[in-house]
């Protein structure tokens, strides 16, 4: 075959962010075992958006291959053969989405480090390959994304036949817009892909947490935007 | 119920819509499993080492694309409304019983009449988008394609599960499937769609063949293991 496999481990693919966060030990890489509860997936926000989604303006491909992790997961993703041009693309709010902007700021995330917030647009044929966060593109230090690193997805739609996710061994699917998806960052390995017949959009926060953001997270009240 | 009204493409003649008109799935993506009538994991497994088959398998051909067949065209139609290259569907290897020894005893012990197999190889960053099949074998009409009863359709897991390898069938997620792990589908109904985004390439077989009396009793059961 292509991949040469010896008791699990790539013997012909060099992965270099991939083979980094394993060493961290954060996640068991057993296939048979069920993930931990820190995979928290639910409804969270109420509000309609959908006429906001029509101002989205995809920014190119912005890897800045001069940081480090960034250089070390777009090598991995290469030595792979993906095309990185079938990768989501991205857009930050901006004022011509008025209520994703207020929804960008409503995670109570750690404010002494700057969180990242992205929407992002995934069409028919994308993909985000295999991988874990280091959230190299924040400019986080990256031992403090080991300890305290969290990315957060607010579905913008609702989920449809097609729309692939797995975050470690928990499969992702039948969201509604308004569902949450947080993580600690570096500890879940997962991918997704859009082979439906609809565009995804969501918003991904990334940055550190504190005992607020838990809180938070944990509270199952429904916010309205 | 979550009806989902909105599936159906809004320009061109697409495989999609005609195919979709016949099904019976329910296109409600709300309800959590499948039933047996629909889909089927593992009536049947199979145990054994066919790596080196695997090994000296040259994957050199595409899905079927020959533009003046309607079925194909209409299929053609589905990627080029969706906006997705068809070349994203990978390579494939027909079935050769003189190389495939072992995954042919897999494929003649579904005991179809007239089988045709073939490994399907999906490489990192290749897929298929949700579709409902049509058995287009020669070319007819769509009518005699949405009546067809005569033909069954299984896949066989030519490898174990890894990571960001998808494959849905209606509501149901496949994951975590062991080499052997065999899934029926009534491919008349049942959209399915998958999906490789991990590490490594994904081989599955795929056999299509005429229903047998032999194969609807192998249907029946469950777990039954077929050394080859």
């Amino acid at each position: 075959m292509a991949n040469n496999i010896k008791d699990g481990v790539h013997t012909d693919v060099k992965l270099p962010l991939f083979d980094f966060a394993k060493t961290q030990k954060l996640y068991h890489f057993d296939i048979d075992k069920e993930d931990d509860d820190d995979i928290i997936f639910k409804p969270k926000f109420k509000c309609n958006w959908t006429h906001e989604l029509d101002n989205f303006k995809p920014r190119p491909t912005d890897f800045n291959l001069e940081r480090e992790y960034t250089r070390m997961q777009v090598e991995e993703w290469l030595n792979l053969r993906y095309d990185v041009s079938k990768f989501l693309q991205k857009m930050s709010p901006d004022d011509t989405v008025p209520i994703l902007q207020k929804l960008g700021a409503s995670i109570p995330m750690d404010k002494n480090e700057t969180p990242q917030v992205q929407i992002t647009e995934q069409k028919p044929g994308q993909y985000v390959p295999y991988h874990m966060d280091i959230m190299a593109s924040t400019g986080i230090e990256s031992k403090k994304v080991v300890e305290r690193g969290y990315r957060v997805i607010v579905f913008l739609t609702d989920w449809l036949p097609g729309e692939f996710m797995i975050w470690g061994t928990t499969v992702i699917q039948k969201w509604k817009a308004g569902h949450i998806l947080a993580w600690p960052a570096l500890k879940y390995p997962h991918s997704t892909a859009n082979a439906s017949h609809h565009t995804g959009y969501r918003m991904r926060w990334s940055g550190l947490v504190t005992d607020d953001f838990h809180k938070w997270i944990n509270n199952d009240e429904i916010m309205e935007v | 119920m979550a009806q989902d009204t909105k599936h159906w493409f809004n320009q061109g003649e697409t495989l999609w819509d005609y195919r979709r008109k016949a099904s019976k799935w329910h296109f409600d993506p709300d309800i959590p499993n499948e039933p047996t009538k629909m889909l089927k994991l593992n009536f049947v497994q199979f145990k054994g080492d066919w790596q080196s088959e695997l090994a000296q398998t040259k994957f050199t051909e595409r899905p079927p694309m020959d533009l003046a067949e309607p079925l194909q065209r209409l299929g053609i139609q589905e990627h080029i409304n969706l906006g997705v290259d068809t070349r994203i569907e990978g390579l494939r290897s027909t079935v050769d019983p003189t190389i495939h020894k072992k995954i042919n005893k897999i494929v003649e012990a579904f005991q179809f009449d007239d089988p045709y197999a073939q490994i399907i190889l999906q490489k990192p960053g290749e897929m298929f988008t949700l579709h409902i099949d049509v058995v287009a074998c020669d070319p007819r009409s769509m009518e005699a394609a949405n009546k067809d009863e005569t033909n069954m359709r299984v896949f066989v897991a030519l490898e174990d599960w890894c990571w960001g390898q998808y494959l849905m069938m209606g509501n149901h997620h496949w994951t975590n499937w062991k080499a052997g792990d065999a899934l029926w589908f009534r491919w008349q109904d049942m959209p399915h769609a998958s999906a490789n985004c991990g590490h490594k390439t994904r081989p599955m077989l795929k056999i299509t063949g005429k229903i047998t009396p032999q194969f609807k009793k192998l249907l029946e059961q469950d777990n039954v293991i077929i050394d080859v």
